[in-house]
């Protein structure tokens, strides 16, 4: 991997949080929300981050734009280190980097009509006269496949999709290279998530926008994402290019995903294989292989060093220790 | 309304354990009438799953409370229709027109119910042994040592690990899926002969809804239960129902065989959906335009404004629910 036009690039990324007992209780110890991560994205590339609730991707995602300080690591953007910059030395650089929501009610100012919101974001990125920043606004909202007339409507008009187009356009406004977008199909129907999905490809496609896509829900990071990056308490377990990872999964949680999702091992003629028991808690994880206790191939070594995500061909990587001793399926 | 329970000439299909027939729930509004479910017919039979399957304001929920009668704290009114079910002396009764006493009997021993999150059924207060052991002794009048017995068998049978020590926590000290399987223990405890289970795995992590999924299908073969599971997700169901019903805008446009509906739909929105799913490689095609509001639908037929083959006859009448292959049936013109 030298591609030498990353974008981003975060090495042994670490956040821990002190757990407390109690409101004012004294720290009983640390979570490890994201450890030791390491990534990269270069310009214009999506990159797809998957991984179930505990598993430290949300985290990841307000790391790398600086929204959380990390505890350990170092964060990268454009070749600019801003892993400890303070708030008002990233500013000029924040707007070069945006983030959309699972729920975008959050993001939008529900007292103020989504034209004067766009024009808000606009005239930050590049000041100017009003009736022009209107202009960019229409265009914005044509670009995003809403009527002119969404400009002089407040937030609560809008359904749930046309919520997330209009945080999508409030995004671009300023225009950024790098957009972290959480879980942004999630809370939607599926004849809306489809017409998101499609906005996204467009988008990037036209405006080489980089991306950090995170979800739990596999097929949609499988139409989105160039690579993959597969999260587990914290955790890399795998990373590759999408159709790679996808086609030949090489660590059982990557696997075990896949099949979670419904008729997919029908469709590819694979046998099932699905996976027992929950996440643990990320207060106590596994010693070792934290995916262990839920791993049908573990043995007693997998318990007593925590594997090292290691390469195994060109830009993929595995941290299964066992992974050329087990069958895949 | 309340009226004794009336025996109904038993139908042809020996199986059948739920006819609903013409079932229609309004809630009053500001604006009007809102139709959540406005004529909505299927059967069900036993150790069979149908799902229920549509998008948020379709009225798939809803079609579910309305069997349980469980509407008067949203306001709802089941204001036609019949939900038959045959009750296990082989008689039908109209849960429609029965008294609220008889009503409670039977959400206590005909239907249960499992909702998208279990902490609001579940008794806070009391272990998760104690509350399925409470259901067992008021269902079977047995005492308390055999309850418990039945309590760790069940936990048992639900996939939940070391059911001894499981059954003392509270439900606040069980992860989500574990939940999700104590409320599933409750809702066998009753021997109940369906079972309606609302987006029950809709919160759940991939993994765990895979395995959850799975459990409520083995428990439907297993002990011939009468599932309705009804979901937004048109994936989830593709593994596991023998049945679909797709719902539209308070109606259901398509029933039929999974394998026919999915395989070889034959209504528009049903088409619409299935392209709307996310497969590598196929191009993604939304379904234009929104959801119509349910308080003032389209005229005609309710998909017509975003149906890609509509014509004139779409705008004018609603279209009627045609036959179109063994035990499937689409309400389009054109299907």
């Amino acid at each position: 991997m030298q591609d030498s036009a990353a974008l981003v690039e975060v090495e042994g990324v670490r956040k821990n949080f002190a757990v407390r007992a109690g409101f004012f209780g004294r720290a009983r110890g640390q979570l490890r929300a994201v450890d030791a991560v390491d990534l990269r994205i270069a310009c214009g590339e999506v990159l797809g981050v998957v991984g179930e609730s505990g598993s430290g991707k949300s985290t990841l995602g307000r790391l790398v734009l600086r929204l959380l300080e990390p505890s350990g690591g170092r964060i990268l953007f454009d070749g600019v280190e801003i892993t400890h910059r303070p708030p008002a030395q990233i500013r000029p650089l924040r707007r070069r980097m945006q983030m959309i929501f699972q729920d975008p009610y959050a993001s939008l100012d529900p007292r103020m009509r989504i034209g004067d919101a766009l024009a808000e974001a606009l005239r930050v990125a590049a000041p100017g006269p009003r009736a022009a920043l209107r202009a960019q606004a229409a265009d914005l909202l044509d670009q995003v496949g809403l009527p002119a007339e969404a400009m002089h409507r407040y937030p609560r008009a809008f359904s749930g999709g046309q919520r997330q187009r209009v945080a999508i356009a409030r995004a671009l406004a300023v225009r950024p290279d790098f957009l972290v977008a959480d879980e942004p199909v999630s809370a939607l129907d599926v004849s809306i998530q489809a017409g998101i999905i499609a906005l996204l490809q467009q988008l990037r496609a036209e405006l080489h926008l980089a991306m950090m896509f995170i979800s739990h829900d596999l097929s949609v990071v499988e139409m989105l994402s160039d690579r993959v990056l597969v999260l587990y308490l914290g955790r890399t377990m795998e990373t590759g290019p999408t159709a790679q990872v996808f086609a030949a999964p090489r660590h059982p949680y990557t696997r075990a995903l896949l099949s979670a999702v419904p008729g997919r091992d029908r469709a590819t003629g694979r046998r099932p294989f699905a996976i027992a028991g929950e996440t643990p808690s990320p207060i106590a994880p596994p010693s070792g292989c934290v995916f262990r206790t839920r791993c049908p191939f573990a043995e007693a070594v997998c318990a007593e060093t925590a594997p090292t995500l290691e390469p195994i061909g060109p830009a993929r990587a595995s941290a299964c220790i066992r992974r050329d001793a087990i069958d895949l399926g | 309304m309340s009226m004794p329970s009336r025996a109904i000439a038993p139908k042809p299909d020996p199986l059948r354990v739920l006819a609903v027939e013409g079932l229609s729930t309004h809630f009053p509004t500001g604006r009007g009438v809102l139709r959540a479910v406005d004529g909505v017919s299927f059967d069900l039979a036993r150790g069979e799953i149908l799902a229920i399957v549509g998008e948020s304001g379709s009225g798939k929920s809803v079609a579910g409370l309305s069997i349980m009668r469980l509407l008067h704290r949203s306001g709802g009114r089941i204001v036609g229709g019949r939900v038959l079910l045959t009750r296990r002396d082989g008689t039908d009764v109209d849960l429609v027109r029965l008294a609220e006493a008889p009503m409670r009997a039977v959400r206590r021993r005909e239907i249960a119910m499992v909702f998208q999150d279990p902490m609001s059924s579940l008794n806070p207060v009391l272990t998760i042994g104690e509350q399925i052991a409470e259901t067992i002794v008021q269902h079977r009048r047995c005492n308390a040592r055999e309850a418990w017995r039945e309590t760790l068998a069940l936990l048992g049978r639900v996939g939940i690990p070391a059911a001894e020590a499981r059954a003392r926590d509270y439900p606040h000290e069980l992860s989500g899926g574990m939940r999700q399987r104590a409320m599933l223990a409750i809702a066998l405890a009753c021997e109940p002969q369906i079972l309606i289970a609302d987006e029950a795995t809709t919160a759940l992590d991939v993994t765990v809804q895979a395995q959850i999924v799975a459990l409520i299908a083995g428990l439907c073969r297993e002990q011939q239960l009468g599932v309705i599971f009804v979901t937004h997700d048109l994936r989830l169901v593709t593994d596991i129902a023998d049945r679909i019903a797709v719902m539209y805008c308070g109606q259901v446009v398509e029933e039929g065989p999974a394998r026919a509906v999915l395989g070889a739909p034959r209504h528009p929105y049903t088409r619409a959906l299935l392209a709307c799913l996310p497969v590598a490689g196929d191009a993604l095609h939304p379904i234009p335009g929104a959801p119509p509001d349910p308080i003032a639908p389209p005229a005609g037929c309710r998909f017509h404004p975003r149906c890609a083959d509509a014509e004139d006859a779409c705008r004018r009448a609603p279209p009627p629910r045609r036959t179109v292959g063994p035990a499937h049936a689409a309400s389009c013109v054109r299907a």
